[in-house]
């Protein structure tokens, strides 16, 4: 490799490990956080869909009843199931998140000084507190969308034929 | 930022290395992937212009009652030539533009993981566009809407070749798209400069990543729709036809699946060019990136959870319709983030506002009014008197004009500087924006007022008297002031490459690694390849931010050959020095030949179509023949540690690409075995016509299974070195893969099952014929790895292509399973 020694380096500190505290939280408890609340509502609207559209039009037959009679405790099974499982993403999240919120805190420079809890969604610093708090972010959010499930399942009338 | 001290003739041997050949050969050859990037945007912005034309020519015979400027049928071939080239061959390019040119620079790369594949996607991109035009000589356009609903689309009712243009240069334009988002994600992950963490990623990285990946899982759908009525309108099959088990609504599952999560394809990458662009003009970061960031992929996630929304006036049950309306409320969050970040950033910075800035903050209005206008169509009753009137064309134009061009204009003035070297004309650009702006507004914002006074879309003229005329005429002069806006974008282009103020490399004072080199930067990128520290490398001293300071010249210089760093998905440790293939005529050949293929399609030249496929085969093989100058080659001691040069096994990127392709394969299956679930459940006929027989089935599933044992048999023997063991099971697996196809072409002979008979029948064969046609190219992946065994290219450290083939053929054996139960087992457990 010709030429690496005139080569010379910025100034300052050299960059440390982007990711200190990588030890304290297993890679896989992240990426269930992040993963386990997408996947749950992605069961639960397709399971849901595909019961709620056969019920209601079986063989392209509009019904005013369901032809499953436990079809609404079945769907609401379902969603409950979906929603347990968010919740349980979203509190290991909340877990990795505490074990985490420390790096690279003190690198986080002017945005931290003046508001420290700003800086943490600021700067981003430390990739594990990132994807602790992005796995906090992503299972509320679908937390929230399962939620909504459960909410049309009591709200609104399973089927109506025209 | 430090000084640079590396020697001239350095900088000279790494000119050599990575610069094209100059003239016609290194035009038609090159990898490089900043030239790839300005033709992406340059093609792109040209099928703009045209699409745009063909919308003024609709606008002038909308503008009173009664006009006659076109007739009905060209009026049919004009909207859905406009949407076809917006959509496909504008809205998604330019961005793939934008990324081609900016990942490597952003991300402290030398060139994408594949530049080869790179270039590949650009010259099908390329032909895709050609291929759809010469539909004009031929008097064939597209004539049934950008979505392409059957029946409108069947054979029986649009005879001529115009639908099946449309469903080769779509599937044409997938095999782009496919292959340029495997790249985009394996260089992600692959090729960061060390440092560059998740964390770090400017947006525009993690909105074209989530485009990419939403792709991987959308475009299927597309694909397998298109499959099927390309098959329907030329075979006769019946996978469409309500008459024979089919049902059109099939079309509009499949086609949403896809389009919903396109509509996300196409705006996240340029939202993300907005929160990279806006805080350099604002003088602060963006606030909330960790929001913003979660925020892009969460609304990709969401996005392929709301395609029912598309399909409210369909006759759906209601609970149904109901779970899709609250997941389309609740899309409403994440979309925000953007919003409420972009506005905060404004809020809390210092902003000033050059052209760019003009086309940013005008963004984020039209975002309000095209997103608030979505969350209206989400609640099912309000979208049942919307549905198919103008209301509905506003806010898409609202959402694809507002939301794509806007910031790809912005996006073109702040990065031209480092395109080109120079900057465009401010007074030019100031003018290009109100002019866009006010010509927008006065364009679509009425349409929304049409609609509701129940003007319906894809009419070529109305009646007067109802009150539509006054706003049609508005809208008409909003046109030609939206047009007129984009001539002078077009005339700022052209006249600032050459004679725009010289930009300097940082001329916006930018924060990221693309404003650290030269504008235009050099073929190479870097003369070393940075260490990161920080996700402002630029703006460290300022923010007092980053873990130590951004080494902007390292010792990892690179110079051997095309040589970039491997770094881990993560963190982006270092992990293995890559060396990169050069300039190759190869993509462009095989793009030729697809093409070809296409049009053997077309005009049912099967001779022509196989022969291409045929030569298409014969091109990957040579592609992926190893070459000296990407071989491994040993250890290298740099500043970061030992690094092997030529990376193989989880080090290289053969292998996030062949789980990319696998991914995307595996959805291809996952919507035609929806396709079979969605119309046995629905048929109105007997499903099956015909029970399959198990005993073959039976019999082939043993050999497809013992297939894949030899196959893990011969890769392990060679991670122990042992060659001869190595040949034997790939021999064998290969052996039973032909069977395997034998026996197919056996119980094909025997079944009574005919594709054409019912859609239970056009499905048993697709789904099954194209797992065989997956089996084969499995079997010429197992056959050259055999063939390049025997010539001893592999070792206990270096057998990756043996590892992909594995893969591959695990997968066609773990698809056959599910093929398996859902054809054979379930018409069993039915009767």
């Amino acid at each position: 490799m010709s030429g690496i020694g005139h080569a010379s380096r910025g100034a300052g500190p050299r960059p440390t490990h982007p990711a200190p505290s990588r030890t304290r939280v297993h890679v896989a408890s992240l990426w269930i956080a992040l993963g386990v609340a997408p996947a749950a509502w992605g069961v639960q609207t397709i399971a849901n869909l595909s019961l709620s559209s056969h019920a209601c039009y079986p063989r392209l037959v509009p019904l005013d009843v369901p032809m499953i009679s436990s079809l609404g405790a079945t769907l609401f099974a379902i969603s409950v199931g979906a929603v347990l499982a968010s919740a349980f993403a979203t509190v290991l999240a909340v877990r990795n998140w505490r074990a985490s919120r420390e790096e690279h805190q003190q690198h986080s420079g002017a945005a931290s000084a003046s508001s420290p809890q700003a800086a943490l969604a600021e700067t981003g610093e430390g990739r594990t507190r990132f994807m602790a708090f992005a796995g906090v972010l992503a299972s509320s959010t679908f937390l929230l969308a399962c939620s909504v499930q459960i909410a049309t399942i009591i709200l609104v009338t399973p089927c109506a034929a025209p | 930022m430090a000084t640079l001290a590396i020697d001239s003739a350095a900088v000279e041997q790494l000119r050599q290395t990575w610069e094209t050949t100059p003239g016609w050969r290194g035009v038609l050859s090159t990898v490089d992937h900043k030239r790839i990037g300005i033709r992406y945007l340059v093609t792109s912005i040209a099928f703009l212009i045209i699409g745009g034309i063909e919308a003024l020519v609709m606008r002038a015979q909308l503008t009173t009652s009664g006009e006659h400027l076109v007739s009905a049928n060209a009026y049919d071939q004009l909207f859905s030539l406009h949407g076809v080239t917006m959509i496909f061959l504008y809205a998604a390019p330019v961005l793939s533009g934008f990324s081609n040119y900016l990942w490597p620079l952003m991300l402290g790369s030398r060139d994408m993981a594949y530049p080869r594949l790179n270039a590949l996607s650009y010259w099908l991109f390329l032909a895709a566009g050609i291929f759809l035009y010469t539909s004009i000589p031929l008097g064939a356009v597209p004539n049934a809407g950008w979505f392409d609903y059957v029946p409108y689309a069947a054979r029986a009712y649009n005879p001529g070749l115009n639908i099946d243009f449309y469903a080769l240069t779509l599937l044409l334009l997938a095999v782009s798209t496919t292959v340029g988002s495997v790249n985009f994600i394996t260089t992600l992950f692959k090729t960061r400069a060390p440092g560059m963490s998740l964390n770090r990623l400017p947006i525009i990285v993690w909105g074209t990543l989530t485009a990419s990946v939403s792709n991987l899982f959308a475009l299927p759908a597309l694909s397998a729709a298109l499959v099927m009525l390309f098959l329907d309108r030329r075979y006769g099959t019946h996978f469409f036809d309500a008459s024979a088990g089919g049902h059109p609504l099939l079309w509009q599952h499949l086609f949403w699946m896809f389009g919903h999560p396109w509509v996300y394809i196409i705006v996240l990458p340029a939202m993300g060019i907005v929160s990279d662009a806006l805080p350099t003009f604002c003088r602060r970061p963006l606030v909330g990136y960790t929001f913003v960031a979660m925020s892009t992929v969460a609304t990709a996630v969401l996005g392929f959870g709301v395609w029912l929304h598309h399909m409210f006036a369909t006759g759906i049950a209601p609970l149904a319709l109901a779970f899709f309306g609250g997941a389309s409320l609740v899309i409403a969050i994440p979309s925000a983030v953007g919003v409420f970040a972009w506005i905060a950033t404004i809020w809390n910075g210092r902003p000033w506002y050059p052209a760019a800035m003009k086309f940013l903050v005008g963004f984020i209005l039209l975002f309000v009014i095209g997103g608030v206008s979505g969350v209206m169509t989400a609640a099912v009753p309000f979208d049942w008197q919307l549905t198919d009137s103008y209301f509905i064309v506003a806010h898409l134009h609202y959402v694809l004009v507002g939301i794509n061009v806007f910031p790809v204009i912005a996006g073109v003035y702040y990065w031209f500087p480092k395109f080109t070297g120079r900057l465009m004309n401010e007074r030019l650009g100031s003018w290009n924006f109100w002019l866009m702006f006010v010509g927008m507004n006065v364009l679509f914002f009425p349409m929304h007022i049409v609609g509701l006074l129940g003007m319906p879309r894809r009419v070529y003229t109305y009646p007067s008297g109802l009150g539509w005329d006054i706003y049609n005429l508005i809208e008409t002069v909003g046109a030609f002031i939206f047009a007129a806006g984009i001539l002078l974008f077009a005339i700022n282009v052209w006249r600032s490459r050459t004679r725009g103020k010289a930009a300097g490399a940082n001329p916006w004072n930018g924060a990221t690694l693309e404003w650290s080199v030269p504008s235009p930067p050099p073929s190479y990128n870097f003369e070393t390849i940075p260490i990161v520290a920080s996700r402002h490398p630029l703006w460290e001293e300022r923010l007092d931010e980053g873990s130590g300071r951004t080494v902007f010249h390292s010792e990892l210089l690179l110079d051997e050959k095309r040589e970039t760093l491997a770094t881990s998905p993560l963190d982006a440790d270092p992990a293995a020095i890559m060396r990169m293939p050069a300039d190759s005529y190869l993509p462009l050949i095989l793009a030729t030949l697809l093409g070809a293929a296409a049009f053997g399609f077309l005009f049912s030249l099967l001779w022509l179509a196989g022969a291409a496929l045929a030569a298409s085969t014969a091109t990957v093989i040579v592609w992926l023949w190893p070459q000296a100058e990407t071989a491994p080659d040993g250890m290298q001691h740099t500043e970061l540690g030992e690094l092997p040069v030529g990376a193989s096994g989880t080090r290289s990127v053969g292998r996030w690409g062949m789980l990319a392709v696998v991914a995307t394969e595996g959805a291809f299956f996952a919507y035609l075995l929806f396709s079979y679930f969605y119309l046995s459940s629905i048929a109105t006929n007997p499903w099956p016509s015909t029970t399959p027989t198990l005993a073959l089935p039976l019999a082939n599933t043993a050999i497809l299974i013992a297939s894949s044992i030899f196959a893990i048999w011969a890769e392990r023997s060679i991670a122990r070195g042992n060659t001869s063991s190595l040949r034997a099971g790939l021999a064998i697996s290969i052996l039973l893969g032909f069977t395997f196809l034998g026996l197919q072409a056996l119980e094909y002979s025997r079944e009574s099952i005919s594709a054409t008979y019912d859609a239970y029948g056009s499905l048993f064969y697709t789904i099954t014929g194209f797992h065989g046609a997956h089996v084969f190219v499995g079997l010429i992946m197992l056959t050259v790895v055999l063939v390049r065994a025997f010539r001893g290219h592999f070792s206990a450290a270096n057998h990756d292509a043996v590892t992909n083939a594995t893969i591959y053929w695990h997968f066609v054996d773990i698809v056959w399973l599910a093929v398996f139960s859902a054809l054979y087992i379930t018409p069993h457990l039915r009767a």
